[in-house]
């Protein structure tokens, strides 16, 4: 072969590369932008944050700063990266971590407190899970056990209404759970059952597994993957929330006179989410304010009808249609922020050990 | 009076000069600093005795490391049953369009392990989404590659005159193929066997794709632990589990293998012309390996063109005009980045080995330690280390670049030393003569000779960086996602217009790896060209 020949070549194919790699690194370093423009907020939020497209719009006129929201997957999914990123965020407030995570959150000192202005209008049994202003409370709902309705009654089977009833022959392979290392409402579900049960908790998931459980990654895919309701799945009894049924109702087109699916009241776990600064901001001024429109009645009364959760501001009007199908359960299962924080790890490590291994 | 040296003394002394110096340096302190440094973090500041205890005595763990054998075993077996007819077509016959076929059945091995598993959900029915035989399928996929490459080689080299010879002193076919067949080739399957077993051993991407949750090797529980629980203790001692059972295996393994019978060594003669009489049976391997190939990788390309069940290009919108594309642009960046540093520090490990004997030896023994340690422990190792005061490089772009180093540094090591090799010593002699200084030799002889496999190694650290997902899912970040953390992602939500979204990209990411391979390919062809000028 021609050895000049050869080496032009060469020569032209490093040139390429070289040009390649400049034009990639000079895309980035442009999209760094400089810092007299106004301030963008990163909002990291989990899959299901879908308020009104455009509510910003009233809180960038106000303050003249940009809100760019960042979803990235489940809510356990998004408090392991702010853990692993903890002082050096991906963003610059986060939107979900709940109750049952937020324990591992604050252990590895995600968030820089800030006492909101609308602190006094919080509900005071989520303020508490908070003592020191670590993160604000946003919303709260319940996580339970929904079932499709229309699949028992054309069976004529009896729904299940307590934990202990799925593990009846009846309900064999019928549930499908969102895994709980992973979702949040999973983990809600794990500690249901745990304060349901106490003890027994274990025989209980044991029981569980010989009856056909199905657990999957996420509660999207559990909900809108095989949930009869809401998917072509098979599973007509799903974990998800106890607003879940006014959802179904809201969305459809027309309009059902009752709700398709049903939640069961004593499986209900309380979440409260919240939403926190995180350490390592360059925006820590900005994000106060962020965290003050979160809960403001602009933001608060726009969440029951498109994410399906209680506002936390006590000010905040429900849409009546919200109230109308909506189940509250009045004595939800709780347990207490101290022995979330102390067993969360063991607890999971002993549900993966039984369910995933 | 001075002693007198042996030639190989004095090659060593001539050549421990500043620029080995300055080799053996960079790749110490490279692999020091993030290697042994990340490992050393997990297990001094990490690590809790009582956690070794705790986790080797839970009878879940055993299970987990039951599971991670049985399947790779299983994976192992279904891709030398798949694998078989095509490598003796390959190995044994030259016809037209075999280079091509040899290159297709590459194709799978090159392709991220999460666009294989995207791939097996593509074109497999429900009923099979999250099932072993679609774990086994996809592993099987993208190995038999390995089994292509090593035992066809080896087949390519068989001296087919001795399975004559026995044939006319009276041996039957199945005798012949066992005493003089299995004994030249068993080294080469046991060797092939090795390489598969890791891959399936230490899967992670496609049990996380296509098994579910409730499907766990020991890789992916690692990931369970330490992201999920938040228990990094415990993951630390599981990686190390790991290891201690790949060192087991691999030695088991090539005892077994043994080594190749003497007696039967023999000139090898290039692959016969295909016989008329197996043509039929040739196409018809031909045919079915190739759509074994093919239909999964098209079945990415169509499912990325609909949505639900309408024919849509919204998913290839969304991902060339919204924030999909910035991890378009993250890959490319850490695959060019690992493709430099990659073949920098490859060049530099091959230089040592090849010109040093003693270090030489130690360090190509060594340089296959990092294949050893799995991406995620790695990606562990790394995040709780840089993260403080300057050191915090965890939102830095190149960090999952370092990352993707150490699964791309070994293969390169291992393609660069025989080329190396292989530079006839005249040259350097000639150039010696001529009064040329060492650094001047590099660049004007050994770096001009290994122009093409340069290049080469620069295709495969880009196809192992493109379809890295372990280390990945760990250290990349928002904005700034690779494309198969992106596809992983995508895929765990529901939705038409998601699943769109993750096949196009997936799609995109095939073109990316196959650009690789084809550059890998073309490069390694100019250089066998060459060498018969």
């Amino acid at each position: 072969m021609n050895n000049e020949g050869l080496r032009i070549r060469l020569r032209r194919g490093v040139t390429a590369v070289i040009a390649v790699a400049g034009a990639v690194v000079a895309s980035t370093l442009a999209a760094c932008g400089t810092s007299d423009e106004p301030v963008t907020l990163t909002l990291l939020a989990h899959d299901s944050f879908t308020p009104t497209e455009g509510i910003f719009a009233s809180f960038t006129a106000e303050t003249g700063i940009q809100v760019e929201v960042v979803r990235s997957g489940d809510a356990g999914t998004l408090v392991t990266k702010a853990v692993l990123s903890a002082g050096n965020p991906e963003g610059d407030v986060l939107w979900g971590v709940d109750n049952t995570l937020l324990s591992r959150a604050l252990d590895a000192r995600v968030f820089v407190p800030y006492r909101t202005v609308h602190h006094d209008d919080l509900d005071p049994e989520a303020v508490t899970l908070a003592p020191a202003n670590e993160v604000t409370p946003v919303d709260s709902g319940d996580v339970c056990i929904n079932y499709d309705k229309q699949w028992f009654a054309d069976r004529e089977i009896a729904p299940p209404l307590t934990l202990r009833a799925l593990t009846l022959p009846t309900y064999r392979d019928l549930l499908v759970i969102p895994n709980p290392v992973s979702s949040s409402p999973g983990l809600a579900f794990l500690l249901a059952t745990i304060a349901d049960l106490g003890d027994e908790w274990q025989l209980w998931w044991k029981s569980m597994r010989d009856n056909g459980v199905l657990v999957v990654e996420s509660w999207s895919d559990a909900y809108y993957g095989h949930f009869t309701a809401a998917s072509d799945g098979d599973r007509p009894i799903v974990v998800s929330y106890a607003t879940s049924p006014p959802a179904e109702v809201i969305f459809a087109d027309p309009r059902p006179s009752e709700a398709p699916t049903a939640a069961a009241a004593l499986t209900c776990l309380r979440q409260y989410e919240f939403a926190g600064i995180l350490r390592g901001t360059k925006h820590e001024a900005e994000a106060r304010r962020l965290i003050d429109f979160l809960v403001s009645r602009t933001f608060q009364e726009d969440l029951p009808l498109t994410q399906f959760v209680w506002p936390i501001n006590k000010t905040a009007t429900v849409p009546q249609e919200f109230l109308d199908y909506s189940l509250r359960p009045e004595r939800p299962l709780t347990i207490s922020r101290a022995a979330i924080a102390t067993n969360r790890a063991e607890w999971l490590e002993q549900f993966s050990s039984l369910m995933l291994r | 009076m001075m002693p007198r040296l042996t030639a190989a003394q004095r090659r060593e002394r001539v050549t421990t000069t500043r620029v080995s110096q300055a080799a053996i340096g960079m790749v110490v302190v490279w692999f020091a600093v993030f290697l042994v440094t990340p490992l050393g973090v997990l297990v001094t500041q990490n690590l809790e005795w009582a956690d070794i205890q705790r986790v080797l005595s839970d009878v879940s763990t055993w299970r987990v490391v039951w599971f991670s054998l049985w399947q790779s075993m299983l994976s192992v077996a279904a891709t030398f049953v798949i694998a078989a007819p095509v490598t003796w077509l390959v190995g044994r016959y030259e016809f037209r369009g075999r280079r091509p076929l040899r290159a297709l059945t590459t194709v799978g091995f090159l392709l991220p392990s999460v666009v294989v598993g995207a791939a097996f959900l593509a074109m497999l029915p429900r009923s099979m989404h999250s099932s072993i035989v679609a774990v086994v399928l996809a592993h099987a996929y993208f190995n038999v590659a390995v089994v292509v490459r090593v035992v066809g080689s080896r087949l390519e080299t068989l001296d087919i005159r001795l399975v004559e010879a026995a044939r006319v002193l009276g041996a039957s076919s199945p005798v012949a193929m066992g005493t003089i067949v299995w004994p030249l080739c068993r080294r080469a399957v046991g060797s092939a066997a090795i390489v598969i077993f890791l891959y399936c051993f230490t899967s992670f991407a496609v049990v996380r794709v296509l098994g579910g949750p409730t499907r766990n090797t020991i890789e992916s529980d690692i990931a369970l632990r330490a992201f999920g629980i938040g228990d990094i203790s415990g993951a630390t001692v599981l990686a190390f589990l790991q290891v201690a059972l790949i060192v087991a295996v691999v030695s088991i393994v090539q005892r077994a293998a043994g080594r190749e019978p003497s007696h039967l060594r023999a000139a090898a003669p290039s692959p016969e012309a295909l016989p008329q009489r197996v043509r039929g049976l040739a196409l018809l391997v031909v045919t079915i390996t190739s759509a074994l190939i093919a239909m999964p990788l098209l079945a990415v390309f169509w499912r990325s063109a609909r949505v639900g069940d309408e024919f849509s290009l919204e998913g290839w919108r969304a991902v060339l005009t919204t924030s999909l594309f910035n991890s378009v642009m993250a890959s490319l960046r850490t695959a060019i980045l690992t493709g430099v540093l990659g073949v920098l520090l490859a060049a530099a490990t091959a230089f040592v080995v090849v010109r040093m004997r003693g270090l030489g030896r130690v360090l190509d023994s060594a340089s296959v330690i990092p294949l050893a340690v799995s991406p995620v422990t790695l990606g562990l190792g790394l995040v709780v280390t840089f993260d403080e005061s300057w050191y915090d490089w965890r939102a830095a772009w190149w960090f999952v670049a370092v990352a993707h180093t150490m699964s791309a540094v070994p293969l390169l090591v291992r393609v660069l030393v025989p080329a190396w090799r292989s530079i006839p010593s005249r040259l350097h002699e000639a150039a010696t003569v001529l009064g040329a200084s060492e650094f001047r030799r590099l660049i004007d002889v050994d770096v001009r000779y290994l122009k093409r496999t340069f290049v080469a190694g620069l295709g495969l650290a880009v196809a192992v960086s493109l379809g890295e997902f372990g280390a990945a899912s760990i250290l990349s970040r928002r904005g700034a996602e690779t494309m198969p953390v992106a596809v992983a992602r995508l895929l765990e939500r529901t939705g038409d217009l998601i699943r769109a979204q993750a096949f196009a990209l997936a799609s995109l990411l095939i073109v990316f790896c196959v650009g690789a391979l084809l550059v890998v390919e073309s490069a390694t062809a100019g250089r066998r060209h060459a060498g018969n000028r």
